[in-house]
C-alpha cells in the first residue's frame, strides 16, 4: 500500500470543483490516461460534464470502490442509481461515454434498452428527445425493407 | 495553406468537427468556427472547401447521413442495441439517421438463425434470408465486424442446403473482422 494517499481536482464544466482520491477517479480511463502520460497539472478541467452530473458519478465511483462490499448490495446499488429521470440518465450516459467508464456506461445502456424495450417508435422518440428526421417517404422505405421487424 | 500540408491529424479534426456541425458552416456559430480554425490552423475558406469536398466522401458511407444532432453518439447506441435482441434492435432503425446508421454498421453481429414456425420471431429469431442480406451488405460496404456469432435453432436435420449459405457467411465475418464464434443449438 502506498504511504500516502494521492488527491485529483476535477473541474466541472460550471466551475464546481471536486477533489478526489486519485484511486477512485482513475475508474475513469480518460483521467487514468492523463495520470499516466503525466499531463496532469493540480486541477483537471472536464468540459463535457456538470457538476450535478459528477456527483451522482462521483457517488458510484465511490461505492463501486467500497472495499469488501456484496454483490448483491452493489447490484440493489445500480438499481436505484438508474432509477432518475430521462434527462439525468442521458447526461450520465454523456457523461460515462467522456470519462471512458465502461462499467458504468455499461450499466445505463442496458438501462435505456430496458426501458425501450415493448415501446413503439413514437412513445420512444418522446420518452428520449429522438427527433425523427427522415421524410414520411424515406420511413415508409425502411419499414418496407424490414417489415419482418416490424410485423 | 495548401493542401499538402494539412496532415493527418488536422484532416481527422475537421473531420470531427464536421460530424458535429453536419458538414455546412452554415448557421453555424462565427466563434465557433473561428476558435476552431485558429486552434488547428487553417483558414475558414480551407475548411469551407474541405467540408464541402469531404462531405460526398463520407455520404458515400451510407444511404442515410443523419441531418438532426442526434444527442448520443453512434458508439452509445450501438452499446445500447447491443442489449437488445435482433428483432427488437431493427425496429430501432425507424427512430432516427442516426439510431439507422449506428443499426447499419453495427460491429457485433450476434445472429440466431431459424428454420421452423414464424412464432420464433417474436422472440429474436432470423431466417436465413435475411442473414444472407445483411451479410451481403456487410461485405459491399466493409463494415468492420469486431464479433460475429452465428447460433442455429435448427428443428428439422433436413436443412444441408443451409450449410453452403453458412460458409459464404463466415468468409464474410472473417474477411471483415476478427472474432467468429458458431454455435449450434
Amino acid at each position: 500500500m502506498s504511504s500516502s494517499t494521492k488527491f485529483l481536482t476535477l473541474k466541472t464544466n460550471d466551475k464546481e470543483e471536486f477533489v478526489l482520491d486519485e484511486a477512485i477517479a482513475i475508474r475513469s480511463q480518460t483521467i487514468k490516461n492523463m495520470v499516466e502520460d503525466d499531463c496532469v497539472s493540480n486541477v483537471i478541467p472536464l468540459p463535457n460534464v456538470d457538476s450535478k452530473t459528477m456527483i451522482k458519478v462521483i457517488e458510484y465511483w465511490k461505492k463501486h470502490s467500497e472495499e469488501g462490499i456484496s454483490k448483491d448490495k452493489l447490484m440493489d446499488f445500480d438499481k436505484a442509481f438508474v432509477k432518475v429521470d430521462q434527462s439525468i440518465l442521458y447526461a450520465l450516459i454523456l457523461a460515462a461515454n467522456f470519462l471512458n467508464d465502461a462499467e458504468m456506461l455499461d450499466m445505463i445502456c442496458q438501462e435505456v434498452a430496458n426501458r425501450i424495450k415493448g415501446k413503439t417508435p413514437e412513445e420512444i422518440r418522446k420518452e428520449f428527445n429522438i427527433e425523427n428526421d427522415f421524410t414520411p417517404e424515406e420511413e415508409e422505405e425502411i419499414r418496407n425493407e424490414n417489415v419482418w421487424a416490424f410485423e | 495553406m495548401k493542401r499538402a500540408e494539412l496532415g493527418n491529424r488536422v484532416n481527422e479534426r475537421m473531420s470531427e468537427f464536421g460530424e458535429r456541425i453536419g458538414w455546412t458552416l452554415q448557421n453555424v456559430d462565427e466563434k465557433l468556427i473561428s476558435d476552431f480554425c485558429s486552434k488547428i490552423g487553417v483558414k475558414k475558406q480551407v475548411l469551407k472547401v474541405w467540408l464541402y469536398n469531404n462531405k460526398k466522401k463520407t455520404k458515400k458511407h451510407s444511404k442515410y447521413q443523419p441531418t438532426a444532432a442526434d444527442i448520443l453518439p453512434e458508439l452509445v447506441i450501438h452499446k445500447i442495441l447491443s442489449n437488445l435482441n435482433y428483432v427488437e434492435a431493427s425496429r430501432m432503425t425507424i427512430l432516427s439517421k442516426t439510431w439507422l446508421r449506428s443499426w447499419l454498421t453495427h460491429p457485433n453481429l450476434l445472429l440466431v438463425v431459424y428454420s421452423g414456425t414464424d412464432e420464433k420471431r417474436m422472440i429474436g429469431k432470423i431466417d436465413a434470408d435475411i442473414v444472407d442480406k445483411i451479410m451481403k451488405r456487410y461485405m459491399d460496404e466493409k463494415i468492420p465486424i469486431d464479433k460475429f456469432e452465428l447460433s442455429m435453432d435448427i428443428v428439422t436435420p433436413t436443412t444441408g442446403y443451409l450449410f453452403d449459405s453458412i460458409d459464404k457467411w463466415l468468409d464474410v465475418a472473417l474477411q471483415n473482422g476478427q472474432n467468429v464464434y458458431e454455435k449450434w443449438c
